[in-house]
Order: structure tokens, then sequence, then C-alpha cells
């Protein structure tokens, strides 16, 4: 990250995709075009706008008159390509757009000048991506409002996502090299090839995830949701008709105790009937395609993943540091991967016979046995493990000495009284036993670890 | 998983079927993939941020507790990722003491702090250790501190970090500079063993260590009758004395008259070079060694007080190691506490930058009694010079010499 390349251009170049995604995204809807170069010619421009504003580095704001006039030079030359480009100068709305054109590279020329702050720190290069991934969301859903929703618009995210990741970690990796000597640092290549495996893993399970939550199945669900709201609003208002009726007749009947008039009887409100949208679908023929087309998507999606989580372990496997010849480095693994495999299914084992045992015991000497067994757990973990070769007994009689109070110490010798008769008497416990047992082991279970 | 975390995943939820929503609502795709992408990258920045630090240890090693002035000291810097989520990203930023030159590798100034800031970058994948091994030379006398440190580590991105503080100091003590003393007889004694007869400490006969020409004085019991009729010439017997002797050092690093005009580090590390190598040249001689002083001690509250004894050359050297620059106790009081002792029988050897008018009868005194030496480490006065025995200028350079020389 020392050489300029790393510390300025790199950093401006994500930056300006991310930009530059959005702002030709922007131009593709205004025009209704849906063209794709757009994209690219944004980019550039964002990028080229960054690089002078850039040049000299910070130290050499505020601008300088070259700057400025490199700026507007190349808003010019940006609406020139637009004009030259897009639209015939022979039009009767030349002028218009070309007022049109200088606007919009002035706006590229301005978002790519922005760059350079944006890229002094993690932090505000984490909200210039979200920024730039908010106003492409936000454009998306304007242009697909108008009915004309670009057919790039998913590649479009995936490259926003991608670049503005990578725009975080080179803003990061320019941090770090700011106050980190340059033997101390470590490659940045494989930290943005890590990144960049992560972000394509979590671009290739937003895809799979988007193959199923699927936009007719998620407005089906909305529309079952919104039908069984006014499913319970109706059966709500007819239970309120009902009862209004209720007191309707109720009334009615009064007055005509009274002799005044006759009311006219009320009808009892119908029952709503269940909402179609709560009615089973009736088979749809699927689209063309429709089975094979998620399958390939999900495999190949599948495929992203696996391949951009080998992506990354091959990066982490390469970042490394060149030491100086001074600094010895070693590396070793504390674990391997059968042995983190062997814990993790011993820990899930574990777990799965606590549950297990917390079942209510059959008799209360085994209860006695769980309810110790659990008492010595517990003491272990808070660093106090029965060593082997001592008895219960004197277990429990060191845990309640170390206590301040010493009031534990009848309680220990109940408790160890109780849990010999469960484990070696043939004649056992009784309920009553154990309930105490397990009071009092709850107890002391609690002073100990406490104290 | 704590709140904050449950919080921020309840939110990503919200924001997902709030996405989900609208998506529905105007029929994009793309807002779809856009929403579950985005939340996925989200719930691993979340995750990550949270589970960062667990299953991470930390720790900075020096080989040595105790180090030689301007040897070299390996530290070995050891960072530990016991779990499956790796550390892409880990700023170590370190304080090191100022008193230790890098070799091979830099560190940055930190006037505030009196130390040195090491940086390093590092990565760490799933259940692996690095260790790296840095060599500093020590140059600076003193209780030096290692830590603590300031880790940062995040999300894969380095969106925000995460700061955790290593408190744990490693503390290394660097001996003073140790001089060898070719001219230690100045300084030397009456009562050393190197003077027979009248002032030579009791011999124990049974601890015969060989021959040697006769010298006047020699108590005739002592001559090896058959060794001199071979070399014909007298030749007595030498053996070992039946106790050490022993020599106190009595260190004044009181450089200013008054405690309000400040201290003179530089003659304070003087002073204590020179009480290192008088007390290892002793030590080479066969005598116990010892060192009392009126200086303020790193690390500890109480004074400078070790007992001559025949292996406290060490414990001599480290309590010189911690000696402060500190506006120090009245020297008086320790010349009086000497004087006091009767029981004491070690000689005694000042190293005093000053003999103050109040203390010249209390040094005359012992000089008189105990048969002590005044070392005197500066430019003295002409009525200090009476009891002085012997010079070391306040200029000279110790760092660039190998042998103390006294000026007399």
């Amino acid at each position: 990250m020392s050489s300029p390349l790393w510390r300025d251009l790199v950093p401006l170049a994500f930056g300006a995709v991310v930009d530059g995604v959005w702002c030709g995204t922007l131009a593709a809807v205004l025009t209704g075009s849906g063209d794709a170069r757009y994209l690219v010619f944004a980019t550039v421009v964002v990028f080229a706008a960054g690089v002078i504003a850039s040049r000299g580095g910070e130290e050499a704001r505020p601008r300088g008159r070259a700057a400025r006039a490199l700026a507007v030079a190349l808003t010019l030359a940006a609406a020139a390509v637009l004009f030259v480009a897009g639209r015939s100068s022979s039009g009767e709305d030349a002028l218009r757009w070309v007022v049109v054109d200088v606007a919009y590279s002035a706006l590229l020329v301005v978002v790519g000048e922005g760059l350079g702050a944006a890229m002094a720190s993690p932090r505000a290069a984490g909200r210039r991506a979200a920024r730039g991934f908010v106003l492409l969301c936000v454009l998306l859903v304007a242009a697909t409002l108008a009915g004309a929703p670009p057919a790039w618009a998913t590649w479009a995210v995936a490259v926003t996502l991608l670049a503005g990741g990578l725009f975080v970690v080179a803003a990061r990796a320019r941090a770090l090299a700011a106050v980190t000597p340059t033997s101390e640092q470590t490659s940045v290549w494989p930290w943005l090839l890590a990144v960049f495996g992560v972000t394509l893993a979590a671009v290739a399970l937003g895809l799979v995830s988007s193959e199923v939550l699927r936009v007719d199945l998620i407005a089906r669900a909305l529309d079952a949701v919104a039908a069984l709201i006014g499913y319970l609003l109706s059966w709500v208002g007819y239970v309120v008709g009902y009862a209004g009726g209720l007191v309707i007749r109720g009334a009615g009947w009064l007055l005509s105790l009274l002799d005044l008039h006759e009311l006219k009887p009320v009808e009892t409100p119908d029952q709503p009937g269940l909402p179609t949208a709560l009615t089973s679908p009736e088979p749809q023929s699927g689209r063309e395609g429709s089975v094979s087309r998620p399958v390939v998507i999900v495999a190949l999606a599948a495929l992203a993943i696996v391949a951009s989580l080998s992506l990354v372990a091959l990066a982490l496997r390469r970042l490394r540091r060149v030491a100086p010849d001074e600094v010895a480095e070693e590396r070793e693994a504390v674990a391997s991967l059968r042995a983190v495999a062997a814990a993790g299914a011993g820990r899930l084992a574990g777990r799965l016979r606590r549950l297990v045992r917390r079942a209510p015991s059959k008799t209360p000497a085994e209860l006695v046995r769980r309810r110790y067994a659990e008492f010595e757990r517990r003491l272990g973990r808070a660093g106090q493990a029965r060593a082997p070769g001592t008895t219960v007994r004197a277990f429990l009689l060191t845990v309640a000495a170390q206590l301040v109070a010493g009031t534990e110490t009848d309680a220990a010798l109940t408790m160890a009284t109780i849990y010999e008769r469960a484990r070696y008497s043939s004649g056992g416990v009784d309920v009553e036993a154990a309930g105490t047992f397990a009071r009092l082991a709850r107890g002391l279970s609690a002073a100990a670890t406490e104290g | 998983m704590t709140l904050g975390v449950v919080v921020r995943l309840r939110s990503i939820g919200w924001a997902v079927l709030a996405g989900l929503v609208v998506a529905a609502l105007v029929g994009s795709e793309a807002l779809v993939f856009a929403t579950l992408a985005a939340a996925a990258l989200a719930v691993l920045v979340v995750v990550s941020r949270r589970r960062i630090f667990a299953g991470f240890a930390f720790s900075r090693l020096p080989a040595s507790r105790v180090v030689p002035w301007g040897a070299r000291l390996d530290v070995t810097v050891s960072a530990t990722n016991a779990k499956l989520l790796p550390m892409i990203w880990l700023r170590v930023s370190d304080l090191w003491p100022a008193g230790v030159e890098a070799q091979g590798f830099a560190l940055s100034p930190v006037p505030a702090h009196r130390g040195q800031r090491f940086s390093q970058t590092l990565s760490l994948r799933w259940y692996e250790r690095v260790r790296r091994h840095y060599r500093v030379r020590c140059t600076m006398r003193g209780l030096h501190d290692f830590g603590p440190a300031e880790l940062e580590a995040g999300d894969p991105f380095g969106v925000a970090g995460v700061t955790r503080l290593v408190d744990d100091v490693e503390r290394v003590v660097v001996l003073p500079k140790v001089l060898a003393v070719p001219t230690l007889d100045v300084v030397l004694g009456r009562p050393l063993f190197e003077t027979p007869v009248e002032r030579s400490l009791a011999h124990d006969p049974v601890d015969l260590r060989g021959i040697r020409p006769y010298r006047p004085g020699d108590p005739l019991r002592a001559v090896n009758w058959r060794a001199t009729a071979r070399r014909r010439a007298l030749q007595t017997n030498e053996s070992g004395p039946t106790a050490l002797g022993a020599v106190k050092l009595l260190l004044d690093v009181r450089v200013r008259e008054r405690a309000w005009e400040g201290v003179d580090p530089e003659r304070v590390e003087l002073l204590c070079v020179v009480a290192a190598s008088l007390a290892a040249a002793f030590a080479e001689r066969g005598l116990a060694v010892g060192v009392a002083s009126n200086a303020s001690l790193a690390g500890e509250a109480r004074a400078l007080d070790v007992e001559p004894d025949e292996g406290a050359l060490d414990e001599v050297l480290e309590g010189l190691a911690r000696v402060l620059s500190l506006p120090p106790a009245d020297f008086g009081a320790l010349l009086q506490a000497q004087l006091a002792d009767v029981e004491a029988a070690a000689d005694c050897v000042l190293v005093v930058p000053a003999l103050r008018a109040p203390d010249r009868d209390l040094v005359a005194t012992l000089r008189a009694e105990r048969g002590a030496s005044v070392v005197y480490v500066g430019d003295p006065a002409p009525d200090e010079r009476s009891l002085v025995d012997a010079v070391v200028p306040s200029d000279f350079a110790w760092r660039a010499r190998d042998e103390l020389t006294f000026v007399a």
C-alpha cells in the first residue's frame, strides 16, 4: 500500500465504480434507453474527476486554478461525448440536450471530486458505498414504477456490492498503512481477493434466496396477509353487528312492553366468508422452463458460493507479510480441522445429552445422582473441579469450607449423606430427601460460584 | 449473543422485510436480490464484529527479565486466533519503552508516554497462531515496561473496527553499564585480604590454595619449607580466608543542592555506572558486595539497601537499575545509620556527586572508624579534596568507554 498506485488510484477506481453505477443508472432511467454503456461512461468520468481532484494529495487543497480548469475541461469533454454519441446535433432540441448533457457531466465531475474525501477513512468509505447502494435501489424502484426497469439491474446491484466492499477494504488498508511501518504491513491483494470471495458468496446467496423468494411468491404472501387481516376485521364487524342487533332487539322488546310502537325486526348479519387469497390456489401450469431455471440458478449459485469460499481460503493462505531478515515469523495451526470438527461434535453431543437428561427421572436416587452431576459440572466451570481421588464427601466439605459464612458445612454433610445413600445403598432415598438434596445443591453451588 | 447484536440483527430483519415488501409492491426482482444480498453482507458484518475477539489471545514476551546494558533482547509477539472466523486484518499498537533500539524494524516515538509505538498489521486464519521474533538493544538503564497494547480488528471489509486494550505489561530490568576498573587499588581500603599480616582477615589453613614468594610480614608458620628448599627462596603457603571481606557501597544521588533545582539524570546515570562497576570489580576480587542509597526506586516504595553477601552482586545491580532520578532523601541520614551500626563489618565505599558541609564530618568519621573510601563523581571543590580518594569527572564518556578510570 506504499506505492502511489495503491495509495490513491485503486481506492479511487473502486469508489468510481460504486458512484458510476448509480450515476449511469440515473442516466439510463432518465433517458429511458436502458443502455448499459452509461454505467461505463459514468464510471470513467467519475474516476477521471477523482484523479484530477486528488492530484497533489491532501496537502494540495484547496484546489488550484489548474485543477479547476481540468475539472471544467473534463465536464465539457464528457458533455461533448454524450452529445455526439447520444443525439443528433441537427435536432430542434439540441440546445436543451446540450444543457442536460453539461448538467449531467457536471454531476459526474462533482461526484468524482468527493471521492478523495470518502476514501480518507473506512467509515466515510462505508457511508459512500451504502449511499451508492441505496441510490441505486431507489433508481431501480423508480424505473420499475415507470415501467422500464433496466435489464441489467441485477448485475448493477451485484457490481455495486462488490465494488463497495472492495472500496471499503482499500480505504481500511490505506488507513492501516498510514499508521504502520512498511516492514510491518501485510499485502493488500490477498485481502482484496478474500473480500471479493466473501462478497461473491453473499451475492450468490442473495441470488439463491431471490430465486426461492420470488416476487410473485412475496406478493402472494402479502396478499394472503392482507386477506387474513381483512377476514379478521370482517369477523370483528360481524360480532359488533350481531351485538348491536341484540341491543336493538332488546330495546324493541322493552318498547313493546310499554306498548309504544313496534320496531322493524333486525336482520342478523351474514358470516364473512374465507377470502380467496386464503383458499388453496388452483394448480397453475408452470412457465416454460420454470422448473429447470431455478435448478440451474441454484446449482450455479451453490457453485459460486463454493468457488468464492475457496477463493477466500486461498487468499488467506497467501495473506502473508514478507518479513525482513531481522524479524523471524512462525505460523502454526493451533488445531487441525479434524480436531475442530471432533470438538464441535463433542459439544453438540454434550448438549444433546444434557437435553435428554433433563427429562424427569424415574427414581429419587437417580434424581439425586443427576443433581449431583449438575452440581459438580457447575463448580467445575467455576474452576472448582473435583480432583481425581477425592471422595464426594471430602469434595463437598472442601467446597463448604472455602465459603466465608461457614454455615454451609451442615448442608455439605447432609448432601454427602443423601448422595452416598442414593449412590451406594440398596434402600435408596425417598422423594423428600431428593428434594432436600436438590435444594441444598442449588444453594451451595450458588454460594460457591458467586463467592 | 448480546442484546446489541440481537437488536442489530433484528434491525436487519426489519429492513429486509421492508425491502421485500417494497420489491413485491413494485414487482422488482432486482430489488429482492439487492435486499437479500445486502442483508447477507450486513449479517456477516454484525456477527463478525461481535465475534472477532472471541478465542483470541495476544502476548509479547521478552526472552529475559534482566538484561545487561547494551545487550540484545529478543521479544516474541504472539497472536492466536482459536476460532473458525478468520481475522483478516488486525492492527496491533503496542507501547514499548524508550530505552530500546529496534534492530531491523521500526518503532515510532511517543513522547507523551515516554515510550515508543510498535505498530504492525496481522492477518490470522482460522485456528492459527503467528509468532514474530523481534530483537531490540537495551540502551537505557532502568525498569522498562512493554505494554499495554491496543488491538483493533473487525469485519472483513473493515467498515468499523473493534478496539480491545490488552493491559498486560511485561517488565524488564536493564542493568547499569558495568565497566572494568583497572585501577581498583585506588579505592581499596586497608582491611582487604590482599594486604597480609595485620589487616588480613583470618586465614583458613585447611583451605590451601598454593604457594607464593615470601613477603615481609608473613608468619613463619606459613612458610612452606619444602618448597623453599626446592626453589631456593622463601615460599609461603597461601590459604583462603575463613571469612570473606565485605564492601558496602554508599551511593548518594543528590546531584543538586536543593530539590527545587531539579535533577541531573545524566549525572545520576554516571553515578550508577560507577557504583555498578565498583560492585562488579569488588565481587570479582572475591569480596561480598552490598549497596545502600538515598535514591528512590522504580516500582518499589522501599529505599535501596542490600546487605553485603557473597552472591549479592545481582541484587546490587538490579537495585542500581531501579534507581530513579527523582530528588532523593537526605544522604546524611544514611551515613548516620552506617555509623550507628556497630555490628557492621563491611568496609564502606562512598560514591557521591558532592560532599556537602553537613555531611563532611560524618564522612570523615566513617573514614576514620570504618576505613571508608570516597569516589567523587564530578569535579570536587578544594575543600572537598581532602576527603576524596578517587575522582570520576562529570564528563566521563561512559557510553563509549569500556574501562572506568579515575583522576588522581
